[in-house]
């Protein structure tokens, strides 16, 4: 009884905590069911009729779809290509025997501290001359670029925690490196992998900064700058904009549940001491 | 096995990701600098070299020096507040009660939204006609409270901005915070219970001098994260009321691609990089002097 009179304090701070979290998502839900003149009325209160029909009328004139499948393929193929690349990186930094790999994993790891505004610009021109703007390919590049120190992080640090002999035993039954890579080192590499996944793809599926720069087209856009030119342009129509965020949330929002284990997995694992 | 081979497939294996760091960092890197001392517009290939030129205009642009202050303010707030705010948290949810689990998910949740999406909430938010804040106020009885306009007063905006950015990364530290805690031993905490230490005594003398290797992480992360802020002033305010919440990140983008400025813009993005460097670099250098003096 006293442990549980004792816990009240620490409930009221979790719940007030709580509420200040998770309030402003409660209150997109709310606003995208009402009308303006509902929303006008009272911005708390429930909708007088819920509103169902903004999500078809959303739907339709924000496109949002597109910008759905452009974040899509652009997050996957980045995932795909950044661990492959990064992956063999790391290998050859740690189960080769390379002599000059310290030096080599500073170089992997320097941009870190680079942050991308310092090297928009010449990105942005030397893509408009190779026709790499407007580009998914373009975007992809970029992405492969700025997540591979992370990722290359992650990789060697896991890669140094798995035992020598196993690769030394293969080496002496006349295995290459490229076998040991594939049939050895990749297996293990799963659960880092999808932490790596997780917290990389985050990043990539949540970033504006550079398809600000380099998309122009609606049909190449981005989620971020799809919703950001819809939102912009509906300013005034709180419901409308609340509806375009839920279509945003939504799908995170599960992602979220069913990978949570990953992603604080991979905050964890990725937090570099500077 | 013949070693030189070896190291030549090494060489082959990190070729890949070294043409990737080279073509998107190194190249470009050598390139803003050199942009940084022309008078380039961006715009067909004629260009002068002005030396630091550049560099002195930024001294004296108006808006490159409110830019500044903000910046620190930024800096201040989003660093200061969410130490104390993620720390707070992380010891509170650290442990094993009843709904401890959820608690820590709810606090990290919105870190995964997209940060553009939290700017358009908070623009509701704070809707100063009828949003939820105002009407907050307004049922409090605050009627001075419920009157300010929060994102189009110059003298507010600036912290209803840092205020969102805190709310949206404060459950990032804290996992990182929680993740410190959870590597504490247990023996320590049991030999402070034997000494009757109460629990403030025991957070600051045992769990806070043993989280300094997290504090470091998080307090380098969080200072990096507040001097190249972008999106988030993007979305919920444009840098306005006038530049009252404008960051260096945008300036730089401003100048070089809506004014074809991209020698000055290069010059700006070369500061803001010198500026990460020397603060981060002096904070690490404290920050782990200060892990040295305790482990």
């Amino acid at each position: 009884m006293r442990a549980a009179l004792r816990s009240i304090p620490r409930y009221a701070v979790l719940a007030l905590g709580a509420f200040v979290t998770l309030y402003p998502f409660s209150m997109v839900v709310l606003t995208s069911l009402k009308t303006t003149r509902d929303y006008m009325r009272s911005s708390v209160a429930l909708p007088a009729v819920p509103q169902f029909s903004n999500y078809a009328t959303v739907f339709r004139k924000s496109a949002i779809l597109s910008g759905f499948a452009n974040s899509f393929i652009i997050t996957a193929s980045v995932l795909v290509l950044e661990i492959l690349v990064g992956a063999l990186a790391a290998y050859a930094l740690t189960k080769m025997d390379f002599k000059k790999a310290g030096r080599y994993q500073l170089l992997f790891l320097a941009p870190m501290i680079l942050p991308i505004q310092l090297v928009a610009i010449p990105i942005y021109l030397i893509f408009v001359n190779l026709g790499l703007t407007d580009t998914k390919l373009g975007l992809i590049v970029v992405y492969i670029a700025t997540g591979l120190p992370l990722v290359i992080f992650m990789l060697t640090s896991f890669m140094k925690t798995i035992p020598n002999q196993i690769s030394e035993a293969a080496t002496v039954e006349g295995a290459s490196d490229l076998q040991i890579f594939g049939a050895i080192i990749v297996p293990l590499l799963k659960p880092t992998i999808a932490a790596i996944s997780v917290i990389s793809g985050l990043g990539i599926w949540n970033d504006f900064f550079m398809p600000l720069l380099l998309l122009i087209s609606a049909r190449q856009k981005t989620l971020p700058l799809k919703i950001y030119d819809y939102m912009g342009q509906y300013n005034n129509n709180w419901p409308f904009v609340s509806t375009c965020i839920v279509y945003v949330l939504a799908p995170i929002f599960v992602f979220y549940v069913v990978m949570q284990k990953y992603i604080i997995k991979g905050v964890v694992a990725g937090a570099v001491k500077g | 096995m013949h070693s030189k081979r070896r190291t030549r497939l090494a060489y082959l294996f990190m070729l890949p990701a070294l043409v990737f760091v080279i073509a998107v960092y190194l190249l470009p890197f050598v390139a803003t600098v050199a942009f940084s001392l022309t008078d380039w517009t961006g715009l067909g290939f004629q260009f002068k070299w002005i030396g630091l030129r550049n560099y002195a205009s930024a001294l004296l642009d108006k808006n490159f020096v409110t830019v500044s202050w903000n910046t620190l303010v930024y800096f201040v707030e989003l660093v200061g507040l969410q130490f104390v705010v993620s720390i707070a948290l992380a010891a509170i949810v650290d442990g094993e009660y009843k709904g401890a689990g959820f608690f820590r998910s709810v606090f990290f949740l919105p870190t995964v939204v997209c940060t553009i999406a939290v700017g358009f909430i908070w623009n509701i938010m704070f809707d100063p006609i009828s949003g939820p804040i105002k009407t907050l106020f307004d049922g409090l009885g605050l009627r001075s409270l419920a009157g300010v306009m929060w994102l189009s007063d110059a003298d507010t905006a600036i912290h209803a901005v840092s205020f969102v950015s805190i709310w949206q990364w404060t459950g990032w530290s804290m996992v990182i915070y929680l993740a410190g805690m959870q590597s504490i031993s247990e023996d320590l905490y049991e030999a402070a219970d034997i000494d009757g230490v109460g629990p403030f005594r025991r957070f600051f003398r045992i769990t806070l001098p043993l989280l300094a290797p997290s504090i470091t992480i998080n307090l380098v992360n969080s200072t990096i994260g507040a001097l190249k802020m972008f999106d988030l002033p993007f979305a919920i305010t444009k840098g306005g009321p006038g530049y009252a919440t404008e960051t260096m990140s945008m300036l730089m983008y401003n100048y070089s691609f809506s004014l074809n400025k991209m020698g000055y813009g290069s010059a700006i993005a070369m500061i803001l990089f010198v500026t990460i460097l020397v603060i981060s670099g002096l904070q690490t250098k404290a920050l782990r002097r200060n892990e040295d003096s305790i482990l």
